[in-house]
Order: structure tokens, then sequence, then C-alpha cells
């Protein structure tokens, strides 16, 4: 290394902000690196209570924790688990750097900003600037409240889902007791609670101490094939050098890694479905891994669609001892959603500020639709909102509520719901599938019900058969007319129709414009006729031939 | 009369041109001072404010065409808020633009870089494009609700955002908004009105439905009721009239150089104000409303309308705004065939029958050539001129874009058989004839008569 001063002539084109100049970062002095000015940038310590959140993997506790600098910072960024393993081999090809600061030459290498990236891998951990504490607001404290209890961070408790909790963690004590490899898909519309409920079991302390914990968002990988070095950075392996950097290779490391001796290994990937690749190598080498002979893995896998694992994965079903575990979080029920509200409110005490009837009348509408709670929470809260705006007495009067709520829901984009009735059905016709009707059917949302059935209309005693959304949504509508329910407008039906199809009823072929797309059933038409003329509406609308 | 020569000792060829610098300031460079909307307005700041104040994490979009204010509505609240020390020293701001931010790796670029974080040295971002998005994701997520500052994203031109690689910048942004992390704030804006169909179902479900519509012509909340178009009227007053009165100039506009004598402004405004109530400006006014409500289109005539004053022309007649809509009104494809040959023009006419002949069925040269040459021989005044030099005013005709061809251009059809259809209307056609100068009256008469 030279003594050469380096300064690093970028050019500086200031954005206009509303507020003139942006601090001026260009002059702040590098030339003591390790102990940064705290100012406005860098705030060496957080103390930080472990908030339940998603996204925070545990630190592990196999890897030793090196020489790690003095502050004990608790935040458990993924970020930390790389800090933990610090070594000189980070740096790829090129030789470590020095440490050494000599106070007498402020301008040797450690002052370059390629310095401050590797420190930034290596030392210090990512925060976001500071700010000063909260304001507190006067008057409207209980208002303020009840948007904090309804906001979609995750609660201690997850009411209607106390099965599939009790599910997941049979599933994984009977791994976790005799030591063998599983692999489970999770499969559910948005807003049902999937990642919630993982995230709730690895923060058990049964688990936290007997697992490893990686949990990987596959959202965030820009490339399929990149899922396999941040699997490795998690596990703590020392990085992959540049030269070797290819997908193959990384594989080979971590399949090397789980045949040899460690300890037992939960992988949670969070919205599998964007890994898909060229010939889905890369889903079937994931779903390979807790084949491998002493793999001790236990490989959850997360998305919307219900058939992933048969649609894109036909190959896994050859071999019995790769077939995933199904398991599947169905829409949120009208009396499930009431649940949740009620019980939140009545944690913030502030449970006078709904009716009754006001949170049946919302949990209907949305339960009907989709069952998506994170829209529940939403509209709930806007109603908040708009009763505090319009600084109404504390407790809501039911001809206030309606008068509050109705407009507000007619301008939030409802939901589809699923009627799970025939998307079971469907499922036993064409996977000789795992579930049944009848245990289902209540949890299929009545619009999607409805939809269906138009569309059977059609099929049935329709001239033209090939339908388009457009084409499908008029004879809807009239369908709800004739029947004095509410119909969905035209965006909110099109996502109804991309929702039934994450159930492999359907298949859309996508125009352009969303009212030219076509609709395919994929399912055996009689089947679904079948499962739908149980009902008595059901049947009355798949044979009136009036509303074409 | 009496006023006529008022004017013209106030007037001083200095003031016009220090008038005319100022109007179109005033008219070209829209204050940050939002006039309606006062709904939707509240909505925001209220949401803006709840961010940084108490740490919530929200998301909205503002939706409406072009040219109803909505950059102007987000400016003016920000400038507010600007003012409000606990907003100016807490909060960050991001803004993100879809036609410049094409894809996710710029959009991430930028907003490390708009936030100051670790990995940016000077205004350069260091990493990959997976590293930034982990570590702005990380930074984002080791935040929490009490100590770290509440960032606000502004992404102009939300639908191109949402033609991204998985929406991934979307679902990101929208997540961190759902879960108990840093408080952000996403507000998107767009002049789709289907937006909500482009996301993906993920996206959808961890976007809040918060959706604003900001439709141009709505005044349904300002402080007087009036009708829309008395609204337009009054914008009108306000925008062509300048400061009379001392101190206007420096509470409202720091315009520094643009000086002007509050006597002679007075004398201006009133000459406005007789404007105004004119009938054939009110006429002109509504006519040009009814085309489009937008204030954008409006601005622009007005500058036209401004740009004429100069020392020879000191005041702005009704003549004045007249000329300037007629730039708007006026059909440019019969202005291009005003400046056609008479050949080619022969030619158009030749198509126009053609096309009515046989009920708008397409043609190819020959058919066209034909009707001309029966046409010529028919007229001894009429020259006619060999097949190659109509040919090329066939093809004059066609890279001017009367003709489209009906199969790709890439076909491998003789170019004299190539089928084409004709754009123009007859009526546009029969216009040009009658505006053309110096057409031999055959020619015109031929255009109007029906074979």
């Amino acid at each position: 290394m030279t003594g050469v001063q380096m300064t690093i002539p970028f050019k500086v084109t200031k954005k206009c902000s509303f507020y003139g100049t942006k601090n001026n970062v260009m002059k702040e002095d590098f030339s003591n690196a390790t102990a940064r000015d705290s100012s406005h940038k860098y705030t060496p310590s957080v103390k930080k209570i472990i908030t339940l959140s998603s996204s925070e993997s545990d630190s592990d506790s196999d890897v030793e924790n090196t020489k790690v600098s003095d502050n004990a910072i608790n935040v458990k960024t993924p970020q930390r688990t790389q800090n933990s393993t610090e070594s000189d081999e980070d740096h790829g090809s090129t030789p470590p750097k020095q440490r050494r600061i000599d106070k007498s030459f402020p301008l040797t290498s450690p002052t370059t900003p390629s310095t401050l990236f590797d420190k930034l891998n290596l030392e210090s951990s990512p925060t976001k600037e500071e700010k000063l504490t909260p304001k507190r607001l006067f008057g409207t404290e209980r208002y303020r409240n009840a948007r904090k209890a309804l906001h979609s961070s995750i609660p201690d408790t997850l009411p209607g889902r106390e099965n599939e909790l009790q599910k997941l963690e049979e599933f994984m004590e009977e791994h976790l007791k005799n030591e063998t490899s599983g692999s489970l898909y999770v499969s559910g519309p948005p807003g049902t609670g999937k990642t919630a409920c993982l995230s709730k079991l690895i923060l058990k302390t049964e688990f936290k101490s007997k697992f490893k914990v990686i949990y990987v968002n596959c959202t965030t990988m820009k490339s399929a094939a990149t899922i396999y070095a941040k699997i490795i950075q998690k596990l703590g392996l020392p990085p992959i050098l540049a030269e070797r950097k290819s997908g193959k290779y990384s594989k080979g490391v971590i399949e090397k890694y789980l045949s040899s001796n460690h300890k037992m290994l939960l992988l949670i990937l969070d919205e599998i479905d964007q890994l898909e690749s060229k010939k889905q190598s890369v889903l079937y080498s994931v779903f390979e891994w807790p084949s491998i002979h002493n793999s001790k893995l236990i490989l959850v896998g997360i998305a919307n669609a219900l058939d992933l694992t048969d649609r894109i994965l036909p190959r896994l079903q050859a071999r019995c001892e790769l077939k995933p575990k199904l398991m599947h979080f169905s829409p949120y029920t009208k009396q499930e959603i009431c649940n949740i509200i009620s019980e939140r409110l009545s944690e913030a005490n502030v449970s006078d500020l709904f009716t009754k009837t006001a949170i049946q009348m919302l949990s209907g509408k949305v339960a009907a639709i989709s069952g998506d709670i994170r829209r529940a929470l939403d509209i709930s809260r806007r109603v908040i909102e708009l009763a505090e705006s319009h600084k109404l007495a504390q407790v809501l009067q039911p001809t206030n509520n309606n008068e509050i709520n109705l407009p507000k829901k007619q301008q939030s984009a409802v939901d589809q719901p699923v009627d799970l009735k025939e998307v079971i059905t469907v499922l036993n016709g064409i996977y000789g599938g795992s579930q049944n009707i009848e245990k289902e059917e209540s949890t299929f949302p009545l619009q999607q019900k409805l939809l269906l059935c138009s569309l059977l209309l059609i099929l049935n005693k329709g001239r033209n058969k090939d339908v388009t959304v457009g084409k499908l949504h008029e004879v809807y509508k009239k369908v709800c007319k004739k029947r004095n329910i509410h119909a969905v407008d035209g965006s909110e039906f099109y996502s109804l129709c991309s929702l039934i199809e994450t159930r492999g009823i359907l298949k859309l072929t996508r125009k352009k414009a969303a009212r030219l797309t076509k609709i395919n059933l994929e399912w055996d038409q009689e089947e679904l006729d079948a499962a739908l003329q149980d009902r008595n509406m059901m049947a009355e609308i798949i044979n009136d031939i009036t509303c074409l | 009369m009496n006023k006529k020569k008022n004017m013209a000792i106030d007037f001083q060829d200095n003031m016009i041109l220090l008038t005319r610098k100022y109007l179109k300031r005033k008219i070209m460079c829209p204050e940050t001072k939002f006039r309606h909307h006062v709904k939707e307005r509240m909505h925001i700041l209220e949401l803006l404010k709840r961010t940084v104040d108490m740490g919530e994490s929200n998301s909205a979009l503002l939706i409406g065409p072009r040219g109803s204010g909505k950059t102007t509505l987000i400016n003016s609240i920000l400038k507010e808020l600007s003012y409000v020390k606990s907003f100016k020293e807490n909060a960050l701001i991001v803004n993100l633009h879809g036609l410049v931010h094409t894809d996710d790796r710029l959009a991430l670029k930028d907003a490390t870089r708009q936030m100051q974080l670790e990995n940016v040295v000077g205004d350069k971002v260091f990493g990959s494009f997976a590293e930034n998005l982990t570590f702005l994701l990380d930074c984002l997520k080791s935040g929490d609700k009490k100590h770290s500052k509440p960032v606000v994203f502004i992404l102009d031109e939300f639908d191109l955002f949402c033609q991204h690689h998985n929406q991934t910048l979307l679902y990101n942004l929208f997540d961190i908004a759902q879960s108990a992390q840093a408080p952000i704030c996403v507000i998107g804006m767009t002049c789709r009105l289907d937006v909500i169909e482009l996301l993906e179902k993920r996206v959808k479900s961890r976007f809040s439905h918060r959706q604003i519509f900001l439709f141009p012509g709505d005044i349904s909340s300002s402080e007087q009721p009036t009708s829309a178009f008395d609204d337009r009227l009054k914008l009108f007053q306000h925008l062509l009239s300048l400061p009379d009165d001392e101190n206007v100039n420096r509470i409202e506009y720091q315009y520094e150089d643009c000086t002007i004598d509050p006597q002679f402004g007075s004398v201006w405004n009133e000459y406005i104000k007789g404007l105004v109530s004119n009938t054939t400006m009110v006429n002109l006014l509504k006519r040009l409303y009814q085309i489009d409500v937008s204030e954008r289109s409006f601005r622009n005539f007005l500058a036209i309308a401004v740009s004429t004053l100069s020392e020879k022309h000191q005041r702005l007649d009704v003549n004045d705004f007249v000329e300037a809509s007629k730039m708007f009104s006026q059909d440019d494809k019969v202005l291009m065939l005003e400046g056609l040959s008479v050949l080619e023009m022969c030619l158009i006419i030749s198509m126009k029958h053609e096309t009515e002949i046989y009920d708008g069925e397409p043609f190819n040269f020959e058919a066209i050539y034909n009707r001309y040459i029966k046409f010529a021989n028919q007229n001894s005044s009429i020259q006619t001129v060999q097949r190659p030099v109509i040919m090329k005013a066939f093809e004059h005709i066609k890279n001017l874009e009367f003709l489209l061809p009906v199969s790709g251009m890439n076909s491998k059809v003789e170019k004299e058989y190539q089928y084409y259809k004709f754009v123009l209307t007859s009526q546009q056609v029969v216009e040009a004839v009658k505006n053309y100068s110096g057409l031999p009256t055959e020619i015109s008469q031929w255009a109007v008569t029906n074979m």
C-alpha cells in the first residue's frame, strides 16, 4: 500500500430536496474510520429488545463468536450472523487490509471508501439514523391505541390458527425426536397468517435452542440461483471466493455441509414460487436436500398457490421420500376475523370504539371476498381514522357505523373469496387430494362461489364457449342483481379470478387489457358442477338461463 | 378614450417587458399553493404527520388523470411540512420516478443514496444489487418505532414500477410498511385508474388500499360554492393580474428582478377585469373549457397569448386570445394537405373516391393510378405525366403517413400492388381542396362530385 493520498473525485449531483441541501457527507472526514462521528450517521450500539418480527433470524449458537467488537449489540439482523464470523478470507482474492491505523499517517489505505465498505460487512451492523422519541399527543390517545392495536404487526397470539400451529409443532417435534429430515409445503392466499405462524413457532424456546433456523424471503433474490449464496451466508460458512461464485459450486458447498455432522437445521423459504427457473432446477435441488443421508434438515416452503408442488415439480411425486407434506391455510372466516379484531381491541382496552355489529359487518364483507386479514385490519384502521377525524363521540352508534363503514368498504377494493367447497371437490377430482370437501366447504368465500357458478352457467348453457373476464363479469353482475347481493366491480373481479386461479380451478391467459383475459376451466366441469349443485342457491344459478 | 390616453402615458416599454416576464413566470411555474381538493390534501397531510410523529407505517395511492395536480399536491404538502421543525429534522424523503428508475437496481441505488446509508460515500453507492437490497432492508428492519427516522417514499409514475421484475421493490416496501419495523410511508402517484389490477396478489394484499382520487374541475371542497367554469374565470383573472400592492412582491414571490410599479399594476388589473366581462372572451374560454378541463393546457394557452406582448404591442386584446386558441383547435392534417403539389392533391382525391366507392376497402397503387389517368384523359387541361413520376408522388404521400399499409412494412409484395388504407376523412380532403390556393377548377369540381 502506498502512502499516496487517495482522493475520490466523485461528481456530486445534488438532488433538489425541499430542505435545501442535504447533509454534506462529502465533507466527512474518514481519517478515523473506526471511531466514527455519531452525530448523524452511525450509532455504535443500540440496545434493542427483540421484537417479534418475522424477518429476524437468530444468531447461531453453534458458531463461535470470535473476537466481536466489545459493543454488545443485540440487533439480530441477518447481517449479524455474518459479522460473527470474522475471518480475513472475506475479501476474496485481495490481501487482508491492514487494521493498524497510524495517527501520523492519516491518509493510508484504511481511509478509502472501500475499507469503509468492507467494515460494513465485518464490524458494523446496519442501524438506521436515530431520532428523538416519538411525540406524545394529547386527546387522541384512545384512537391511537386502537390504531396501533389494529396495525398488521404480528401479535403474541394468533386466534383462529390454533390447529395449524399445533400441526406444525407436531411435525417439527416428530422430526426433532427422531433426528430425521422432512419437507413441508405451506400454501394459502395472501393474508392468512402463514408467515406469522411460522415466525411465532421458531421463536419458541424449545425450538430455538435445538434448531439452527434460517429464514429467507425469496422476493429479495435477484435470480433463483442467488439463493445458494444467501443460504451459505446465513449458515455462517466462509463466503465463496469471487472466481468460483457459480450456482453449481455454492450448491456443492451446501450439500457438503448437509452431509457433514451438524446441528438440526430448519430452513424456511418464504414466497418460494419466486425461485422458478429454467427446468425448475433450483426448486428441485432444494426439495432434494432433505433426502441427503444424515442431512437433518427440515425444509418449509411458503407460497400462495395450492398446487405448486404438483404443477411445477411433478418429478417429486416419483420418489416417496421427496414428496413434501402439504398444508393449506384457508382464508379466514367471518367468525375468525371477528375474533381477531375484537381480541386486538380488547387488548388495547378500546373495545368500546367498535360496536359488535360494526365488526360483524366488516368481517362479513372481507370474509365473503378474500378472507385476507390484512385487508380487514386496514379497513378497520381506516374506520377508526375516519371516526377520529369526524371527532365523533367515544362510542360509535350503530347508525353512524353504517354510515362510516359502508362508503369505506365500497371505496376499498373488496377482495374475492374462494369457495373452498368447490375448490376441494375439484382438488379431489384432479389430485386425488387429501382434503375433504365437507371439512373445507365453509371456508370458500361466497363471491368466488358466485363467480364459478356464473362461469359454469356460461359453459353449460351459453352459446359462445370462450369466456373473457369482461363477459363473465357481465353475467356475474346479473346473477348478483337478481339475488340482491352486492356485486364487486371490474378490477376487484379480476383479482378474484386470479385468486381462484391459485387454487388451480381456472387458468387465465393474460392479455394486455384485463377485460380481455381469457378464462379456461382447468378442472373437470362435471366434478365442479356436482360440487356446486349441492347447495340450493348455487344450483339455481347454474341453471338460470335468464342471466345470460 | 380618456383612459386610453392615460394608459399610453403609463406604459413604458421597459414596464411591458417586465410584465411579460412576470406573467410568464406566474403561468408556467405553478406555485406550490394548492387550490382545491382540500379533503384529499388533508388526508395525505394527516398520513405523513402520523408517520413522522407517531411512527405509524402507511401506504397510499394518489390517482388522477394527467394534469390534475398530483405532483403539485404532494409538493405543496411537503413545502408546508418543511416549516414544521419536527418533520424537517426527523423525516427522510426519498423521491423515485418510474421513468428515471426503470428497474429495481437503479431505484435501489438512488434510494440508498438519498437515505445516506453507510455504503454511500459521497454520491457513489458501493456493492451489487443483491447486497444493496439486503443492506437497505436490514437497515429498515433493524429500526423500530421508537428510535429510527421515518422514511417517506414518493413513487412518481407508480404504474411503471409495477412492470419491474417480480415487483420486488414494491413487495419489499409494502412488506416493511405492514410489519413493525422502521416507520415508512409509501405514496404512489399514477394516472392509471386500474393500477390496482397491475399489482400481484401478494403485493396487493400488503398494500393498504388507500386510494385517493383527484379529478380536475372538481371544486366541491372549495370555500365558496361556484360552478366549475366560474372557477376557471377566476383563475384566468388571477393568472393575468399583476401585483398592485407594494408588499405583494415581497410576500408572495421573491422576484427581485421583476419589480413592477404598483400604479401600473392596478391600471393593468382594471383592464384585465374588463376582459373577463367581455362576452367574446367568455365564450372562447367556455369553448376551451369544454374541450379540456385540465389546468395545464389552459396555462399553455395563456402563455402563448402573453408571449405576444412586446413594446409595439402593449395590450392583450381579445383578438390575441382568439389567435392563440386557433393553435389548439386547428386540424394539422388539413394544413399538411395544403402543402402538397397539384399532382399529389389529385392522387389524394382519387384515394378519397376509391374509399368512398368501395366503402373503406384497402387499395393499391394500380387502382389509384387508373382512376387518376381516367380523369386526366377526360380533361385536356390536366397534363399527363409519366408513371414513375406519379409513383414518386404516391410514395411521398405514403411517407407523410396519409396511407397506412394493411400488412406489415416488410411484406414481400411489389410496391405497386401493396395494399393501403386511407387515413383521412373525405371531409378533411374537401376542406383542404377549398383552402388550396391556385387549384385548377376541374380538380376542385372533381373533388366534390361523386363518380
